[in-house]
């Protein structure tokens, strides 16, 4: 048996004819499920039980049924040629109905429960859903950048703190609603903190685009034509907008394709009264921020006129971002969340290193100094520069600071890829 | 293995930093934050109380410190129009920013007149000029300091670009200075580099194109 962590492991041919390749990989539904175990766990811890309870006992029942019927299969099968005659098979038969009747009902009635046990489960479903929609955000960020990994094991640690430590209510929405608050807020510090200055509004806005995708508020079409534009060739249709061009004239005419709600755009922009609207939004400095004729303005979600802005005027677009993710989201999610080493210190523990990713002109050594000042361990902070011919000593660093007790810091880890897998398996 | 005992890492984006490593580990980035408001906004955050009020002038201290940060976050901020702010990208840090105010409190606590000469000699050809390489750079960052390091900073109702948001504040406590900055725009206009409207336009499509293409990567791929 071999493992792999990589998620596409590539094979020769030859060797894919003679292994089997299972897939552990998980899925946004069994996550989903996994994540929805946690909080009835969490929530209702009795439900969870009685569901487990129900399991082994609605399986109780069928093993006891097969058993009667294999049971049954067995005597006719070895019975005498009479078998009318036969009276310990009769009374056998006789038993086994009984059983079988009693058995049936008793599943029934265990089926109502357990339907009664999903129902109440269900309920919590939105919250285990948005954990895993924001999982795979976070997983996808590996995609751009080599230090962005977090691991399911990492994040369900996170999801179960949260469980415990946002606020309470006795009234189930309420409950909920701060549980959904209160799980995308933290991932959102969380995962901040250890992102790039550029990519954090990125990832603010992965995760309200792939909340409302989940939920269907944004449909496949329209986030197609968001991302990529339309695929239709409108060259024959005739441009009647004087004050646009052909291309963003096309371009409207694909965003009345891809949603309802942006019916009839293209003549909206040829009538008099709503090209008072459309023209300041060409020319302004903040487009995002103007009024759309009302019967826009009533009809198209903030994701609709994220498009629109796209279409209009693309290179106002992070502006337009920023609304779209503060009406979705909140305001919070488009301020990067400060700096903060404390934080970091405090839900550090032996066996989680903290890592400073390194970006031109950060130099995170002072701030770590400052720090040990503050905690008392400035005497017992050990810093090494790596390097060449370095790694042995970054080894005895790290073995005698497990043992005493010290704050090891190794800087500038790429510069002694040889040594890295020394690494891994000295905090394994 | 000792309770107390912490690893701390720092590290390049690099493959061959080991998987696992990362992701049991905790992840921070200590990027300069983007704009000049937030710019300001970390420097005084890290500032010291203690260290606010330690000199011998505290007025020319306060408004020099004020004016020296701006400079600080003016000249990285122009790194964002591409070659349109510099002619090379420079990797300024905090580093520099610390030295100049250490040399700045010292200056002032050791002379009886401000030496604005020197200072600027020092902070802009020294201290972040010892990175410049191209002498039009060159040129323009000691422009650029020679019209914040000077004797008319003291007057309150001197701005320190064309527009009328940006002064050193007048001279008060710590928290007075950061709610000031607090107040400011967080976009900023590029006339506070003494730029052209226009500048803007690249760096947006810039931004933009670099935004969109990335999701463009995350997305799955349909065969």
């Amino acid at each position: 048996m071999i493992t792999t962590k990589l998620a596409n492991p590539h094979y020769l041919p030859e060797i894919c004819i003679k292994v089997t390749v299972i897939n552990f990989t998980v899925t946004p539904d069994g996550l989903e499920d996994q994540l929805l175990v946690d909080v009835v766990k969490f929530e209702q811890p009795e439900l969870e039980q009685q569901k487990d309870q129900l399991v082994v006992q609605l399986s109780e029942f069928k093993r006891q049924l097969q058993d009667t019927e294999d049971k049954i299969l067995k005597l006719v099968s070895e019975a005498s040629d009479d078998i009318l005659n036969d009276e310990e098979l009769i009374v056998t038969l006789d038993q086994s109905k009984q059983t079988s009747i009693a058995i049936n009902e008793r599943m029934v009635e265990a089926e109502k429960t357990a339907k009664m046990i999903n129902e109440n489960r269900e309920n919590y479903r939105p919250v285990a859903r948005r954990g895993s929609v924001l999982y795979f955000v976070v997983a996808d960020l590996a995609l751009i950048d080599p230090m962005y990994q977090y691991s399911l094991e990492y994040f369900s640690k996170l999801f179960n703190k949260r469980l415990e430590k946002s606020a309470r209510s006795d009234v189930l929405e309420d409950r909920l609603n701060c549980l959904l608050e209160d799980i995308t807020g933290s991932f959102y510090i969380n995962i901040c903190r250890g992102l790039f200055e550029r990519d954090k509004l990125l990832y603010s806005f992965l995760n309200a685009a792939s909340i409302l995708k989940r939920s269907g508020a944004i449909s496949p079409d329209e986030w197609n034509i968001y991302l990529r534009g339309t695929t239709t060739d409108f060259a024959g249709f005739k441009n009647d907008v004087p004050y646009i061009s052909d291309a963003a004239f096309h371009k409207l005419l694909g965003l009345e394709e891809a949603h309802a709600g942006f019916a009839d755009l293209s003549k909206s922009f040829a009538a008099a009264a709503d090209a008072e609207f459309w023209t300041p939004m060409l020319t302004a400095d903040d487009p995002q921020a103007l009024p759309l004729p009302p019967v826009y303005a009533d009809r198209l979600s903030p994701f609709q006129q994220l498009m629109l802005i796209r279409v209009l005027r693309e290179e106002k677009l992070s502006q337009g971002i920023k609304k779209f993710i503060a009406a979705e989201l909140g305001a919070k999610y488009i301020e990067s969340p400060p700096f903060d080493l404390e934080g970091a210190c405090t839900d550090s523990s032996s066996g989680t290193p903290i890592i400073f990713v390194l970006s031109p002109g950060a130099d995170p050594i002072a701030n770590l100094i400052e720090l040990a000042k503050a905690k008392g361990m400035e005497a017992r902070l050990k810093t090494l520069s790596l390097g060449q011919g370095q790694g042995r000593i970054a080894s005895k660093f790290v073995d005698a600071g497990q043992k005493a007790g010290d704050w090891v810091c190794l800087q500038n880890c790429h510069l002694s890829a040889s040594w890295m897998p020394e690494l891994e398996k000295i905090q394994e | 293995m000792h309770p107390e005992y912490r690893l701390w890492l720092t590290s390049m984006p690099s493959t061959d930093f080991p998987v696992p490593v990362l992701q049991m580990g905790i992840k921070l980035t200590n990027e300069p934050p983007r704009g000049l408001k937030a710019n300001l906004k970390r420097t005084y955050a890290d500032l010291k109380e203690e260290e606010y009020e330690s000199c011998a002038k505290p007025k020319e201290y306060k408004k020099l410190l004020f004016a020296l940060a701006y400079f600080h976050a003016a000249i990285l901020e122009r790194r964002k129009y591409g070659a349109i702010g510099w002619n090379i990208p420079y990797e300024w840090m905090t580093s520099d920013f610390d030295t100049s105010k250490r040399q700045l409190l010292m200056y002032l606590n050791e002379q009886e007149v401000v030496p604005y000469q020197a200072l600027n000699y020092v902070v802009a050809e020294a201290n972040y000029g010892g990175r410049v390489t191209d002498d039009k750079d060159g040129r323009l960052i000691k422009a650029m300091l020679k019209s914040y390091f000077r004797p008319e900073v003291m007057n309150d109702s001197y701005k320190l670009s064309k527009l009328d948001t940006y002064y050193a504040p007048p001279e008060g406590l710590l928290a007075d200075t950061r709610t000031y900055i607090e107040g400011l725009p967080l976009d900023e206009d590029p006339e506070v580099f003494g730029m052209h409207p226009n500048a803007n336009i690249a760096f947006e499509q810039r931004i933009v194109a670099e935004f969109s293409d990335t999701i463009l990567v995350m997305q799955p791929r349909v065969a």
